[in-house]
């Protein structure tokens, strides 16, 4: 008996000591001479290398817009596990990557091991950037490499145990990373498998359009179902949309380079650095991600379902000689609150896409309107003129709530938006 | 109806309708006359002020909305003109005529308390709700990268 449990405390000693040197496999890469990568580098490569970049949004996280330090890191991504500050990744010695090889900077891009052999938090998403080709890889190098090295330290992460030991990240990669190479399918066109391959890799477009599970793994099953990511609602891109006319190529391409499309609106928010980006991606990109993202609802609505939505919107819009009225004083009150504030552009006749047709207003969620009636919306290059002015300071948080229930009622018929009060309390504190 | 405002850190105590423009108040009841009507409809920017530390548009907020919040205007913005923005609009010579001028400080400085660097692209963004009929945008953004300097002096 005594021997049994001895051979059951060694085997699991073997299978601890196991797990941690699997854990512990990756070394330290050597340090490389800071690289003059005008001589290095190819300039064309740099320059694919800098749209590529730009695509995959490397500089909105690791940017606080506060310091204005590009690529300098020092952005605070609040998680459920603590809040993590995105790094330095300009060439600087000291503070930066200067000294990672290409072999170090392309096992961070597809592993999550930074040069020292430690773990990177998947807030960094490897699990999408592991599916970059061998020669995108080198041109992002080599572009990170010819920025201009930033002097300067990001705050400490603030995580708490287990999550600030990066050791556990061992286990989060066996659970959630798959690290093969990305394949196309050979089912699909040319085009299609270029937009899979953006959108699924650099572009990581599920790292915001895929809820997560509670240990902040994206839930396969659940892909481009739509999501909560930093206060704002991020659609379903699937079968689960709201949109009233259904996203065609065209509207997408309308809205991925442009940032606007005449029946869904304009971009805002966290995707407005993506259309600005996505300007400078060739244009046959542009036209391939929205052959992926058309793709991803195969069940469309029937022509006449949409026309009657069309239909519906034209219906619903605010006509100023003849004010909708509510019995309902919650209601009347955001009549009033609208016809100061928005009537004077979102109404019968005026530029502004209907906003019964607007995919924010059909949005299950009501953070997007929110924030785009607290900080207006500043559009994407492409669409200057659809810029709205911020209304946070004019009105109270009262006034808000009324006039977001107003809108769910006056331009949908889908069920009201819930926990109103909360969430403007909660924009209103960060404000 | 009587309401107490404070402007420019003093505090006024006004008899106006509750449904009153923000911007007629300050202009007409207290009489800082340096923010100005361009549109009334929130598009053109002329009546920014801040309104606890936030851009604006004061000829679309009620003044009740306004009411034990911090408001500032143009005349508020530092005591003696040294603000590192009107240093730098008075260096570059920025206004033509000026009208609108005062909303886009205003906007300019609520654009750098969020970002201290803006690049080009923040300042074409975060001001397109400031309009300006001399045309005077190039030498607005360049006297607001001329002020992120100065402030970082």
């Amino acid at each position: 008996m005594k021997r049994i449990l001895l051979g059951i405390i060694l085997v699991g000693i073997v299978g601890l000591i196991g797990g941690l040197a699997w854990a512990m496999r990756y070394p330290a890469l050597d340090p490389i001479a800071p690289i003059d990568a005008s001589m290095e580098f190819d300039s064309q490569v740099v320059a694919l290398g800098r749209d590529l970049a730009g695509f995959g949004d490397c500089s909105v996280c690791h940017t606080d817009p506060r310091q204005g330090l590009e690529y300098a890191g020092g952005l605070p991504l609040e998680t459920p596990f603590g809040v993590l500050y995105t790094t330095n990744i300009t060439p600087d010695v000291e503070t930066g990557i200067g000294t990672w090889s290409e072999e170090a900077f392309s096992r961070a891009m597809r592993e999550g091991v930074d040069n020292e052999g430690q773990y990177l938090y998947p807030a960094f998403p490897y699990d999408h950037f592991t599916k970059i080709t061998d020669e995108d890889m080198h041109a992002l190098y080599a572009y990170i490499m010819s920025l201009e090295p930033i002097n300067y330290t990001p705050p400490e992460n603030e995580l708490g145990f287990p999550f600030n030991i990066r050791l556990s990240l061992a286990g989060w990669n066996l659970l959630f990373l798959d690290t093969s190479r990305w394949e196309p399918d050979p089912t699909q066109s040319d085009e299609w498998n270029r937009g899979y391959y953006l959108a699924d890799g650099l572009g990581h477009c599920e790292g915001c359009h895929t809820p997560r599970n509670l240990m902040g793994a994206e839930i396969p099953s659940k892909a481009y179902d739509g999501a909560i990511v930093e206060g704002w609602y991020a659609p379903a891109l699937n079968d689960e949309t709201t949109s009233a006319v259904p996203w065609t190529q065209i509207a997408l391409v309308n809205y991925l380079l442009d940032g606007w499309d005449v029946d869904h609106g304009v971009s805002a928010g966290p995707m407005t650095p993506i259309v600005n980006h996505l300007y400078d991606l060739p244009e046959d990109d542009g036209f391939a991600i929205a052959k992926y993202i058309e793709s991803l609802r195969p069940n469309l609505p029937t022509e006449a379902a949409t026309a009657e939505l069309v239909a519906f919107a034209a219906e619903r819009e605010w006509d100023p000689e003849n004010p909708p009225s509510y019995d309902d004083p919650g209601l009347q009150a955001g009549v009033e609150a609208f016809d100061d504030l928005c009537a004077n552009c979102h109404k019968v006749g005026g530029t502004t896409v209907p906003l019964a047709l607007t995919s924010t207003v059909r949005m299950p969620e009501a953070l997007n309107v929110m924030n785009i009636i607290f900080d207006g919306v500043r559009p994407p290059l492409g669409a200057r003129d659809h810029s709205m002015p911020e209304f946070g300071a004019s009105l109270t948080d009262e006034n808000i709530a009324d006039v977001l229930r107003f809108v769910r009622v006056q331009y949908t018929n889908l069920p009201a938006w819930e926990h109103l009060e909360e969430i403007i309390a909660e924009k209103r504190e960060n404000w | 109806m009587a309401l107490t405002l404070t402007v420019n850190g003093t505090s006024h105590v006004v008899d106006v309708e509750a449904e009153s423009p923000l911007l007629w108040v300050i202009r007409d009841t207290i009489g800082l006359t340096g923010t100005k009507f361009g549109c009334g409809i929130a598009k053109c920017g002329a009546c920014t002020v801040h309104i606890d530390g936030r851009a604006a548009k004061s000829c679309t907020t009620k003044v009740s909305a306004a009411v034990g919040k911090s408001i500032t205007t143009i005349e508020g913005l530092s005591p003696d003109s040294t603000h590192p923005l009107q240093v730098a609009w008075t260096e570059l010579d920025t206004p033509q005529c000026g009208y609108c001028q005062s909303g886009q400080i205003m906007a300019a400085a609520a654009l750098l308390s969020k970002r201290a660097n803006p690049s080009d692209f923040d300042i074409d963004t975060e001001m397109a709700d400031n309009i300006c009929r001399c045309g005077t945008y190039t030498k607005i953004r360049a006297a607001i990268h001329r002020a992120a300097e100065i402030a970082a002096q």
